[in-house]
């Protein structure tokens, strides 16, 4: 299957505790070929970074816990 | 059905409160509610309460038993209602539908909540339960996120309206300023909108609503006891529609259009017999700009992507054609999340009766409020008509 494409995302700069790491941060609806949805926070931002709606993401394995990750680039 | 009537109305001044328990906010609004209708509290059969987050931001549960002791109600049945932002609106129809129905002939209905004396971490990690914890907030999604989302969406399907986004704020801040129970009383700059930090992009400082402490009540009762107590303008609930959606937003047809609002929308003004054009005022849920702009289009104050032209046309301003948030909206007034819907329709009452003082609007004979929870998957819209 081919990478998702960004549906819709937010760049945070505000967050829980478990989060505020990594702000500021990408948050996303994900979709896929089949028109399948999800949410997901995406890896690979950096500050000044452009990012498109419909843009294709790139799958970049799974984290620590379990969760498939995505990255911008 | 028999025809019911709000015929007393009370709320808290919003705002932050650390020297304030739930308790003395309940005591403040239920009342000022009571006294306001003319009964006696002998007369008030049950209580209806929505609450969202208290017993994660306060250790305090069994809402329904505080607000009759406190308010000395004695025996009658109590019940709370959660249904996140919109659990207030929920109490208002359960009671509502209770008195249409004949079970009883007077209801006590309201909000609270109190949420200022925790750290903005813990609020947002207790909110963000009103959306899915393990599949939204567990991937770092919080409410600004989600409705950020919804705003680059919405710029992306119709245009870019941050700045018309902007004029909501500068809005909402200027009604806030006639309205003495507002937590934030005072006039913004479109200026210092935009320029605000953001805190999820494109939303930023002031595209998001406040956290507020506050209470809000009403009391309900058939229309012939209204006319009998001949206190106030009889406000009769003409129109009262409640629907739902996915609990997710990724799971949402449409993200930028709320089909829980719409249908909502749809139920109260068939009931009311009433169309968008009818509506002096509104009431709307602006829990983000770009959240009002969506509503003033689902609830057919404007055609899909046009909302935001209202706004800059100054249609939704106190002064224009179709007046909205004349409090200042959970922008400005507040949104103490459990209170909020009470606290709409005190606004519209208040409008009603002809009570609103400096923001008094010229005609003001059918209102309508219209209350969002989580990420729209649950909504209410109510509609008031003076007799």
């Amino acid at each position: 299957m081919e990478n998702p494409v960004i549906f819709t995302y937010s760049i945070l700069y505000s967050s829980t505790d478990e989060f505020v790491d990594k702000i500021p941060y990408v948050s996303c609806i994900l979709e896929q070929e089949d028109g399948f949805r999800f949410a997901s926070l995406l890896e690979g931002f950096v500050e000044g970074m452009d990012i498109k709606i419909g843009q294709e993401v790139k799958y970049i394995g799974e984290d620590e816990q379990g969760k498939v990750r995505y990255s911008l680039e | 059905m028999r025809s019911v009537s709000v015929v007393g109305i009370g709320e808290t001044k919003m705002g932050r409160f650390p020297e304030q328990s739930i308790r003395d906010l309940i005591l403040t609004a239920g009342g000022k509610a009571i006294a306001d209708s003319g009964l006696d509290r002998k007369d008030i059969q049950a209580v209806y309460v929505g609450n969202f987050n208290a017993q994660l931001l306060c250790k305090q549960g069994h809402i329904g038993p505080l607000v009759s002791e406190v308010l000395g109600l004695g025996h009658i049945p109590t019940i709370r209602t959660e249904g996140a932002c919109a659990s207030g609106s929920l109490a208002f129809r359960m009671g509502l539908i209770a008195v249409m129905s004949g079970i009883y002939d007077v209801v006590l209905v309201g909000g609270v909540e109190k949420m200022t004396h925790q750290p903005t971490e813990v609020v947002t990690d207790g909110i963000a339960s009103a959306m899915d914890y393990n599949m939204e907030a567990k991937e770092g999604f919080t409410f600004p996120a989600n409705f950020a989302m919804i705003a680059n969406r919405y710029f992306h399907e119709h245009r870019n309206v941050k700045k018309e986004m902007g004029l909501c704020a500068v809005n909402a801040h200027h009604n806030a300023s006639l309205n003495p129970d507002a937590q934030m009383p005072k006039e913004v700059t479109l200026e210092k909108v935009l320029s605000a930090p953001l805190i999820a992009d494109p939303l930023s400082l002031f595209d998001c609503s406040l956290v507020t402490d506050g209470a809000a009540f009403v009391v309900l009762a058939t229309t012939d006891i209204a006319k009998k107590l001949g206190k106030h303008r009889i406000v009769e609930v003409v129109g009262s529609g409640h629907a739902g959606d996915t609990l997710t937003l990724f799971t949402k047809k449409s993200i930028t259009s709320f089909a829980s609002a719409k249908n909502a929308a749809k139920q109260a003004y068939e009931q009311s017999g009433l169309k968008p054009s009818d509506i002096d005022l509104a009431e709307v849920h602006d829990c983000f700009t770009i959240t009002q702009i969506i509503n003033i289009e689902d609830l057919g104050f404007a055609e899909p992507g046009r909302g935001a032209d209202a706004v800059a046309e100054g249609i939704t301003s106190i002064d224009g054609k179709k007046p909205i948030n004349t409090s200042g909206g959970l922008k400005a007034k507040g949104h103490p999340i459990g209170a909020t819907g009470i606290s709409q329709i005190y606004e519209v009452v208040t409008q009603l009766r002809g009570d609103a003082g400096t923001r008094q609007i010229k005609k003001a004979d059918i209102g309508l409020t219209h209350n969002l929870g989580g990420t729209a998957a649950t909504c209410l819209v109510h509609i008031f008509k003076g007799r």
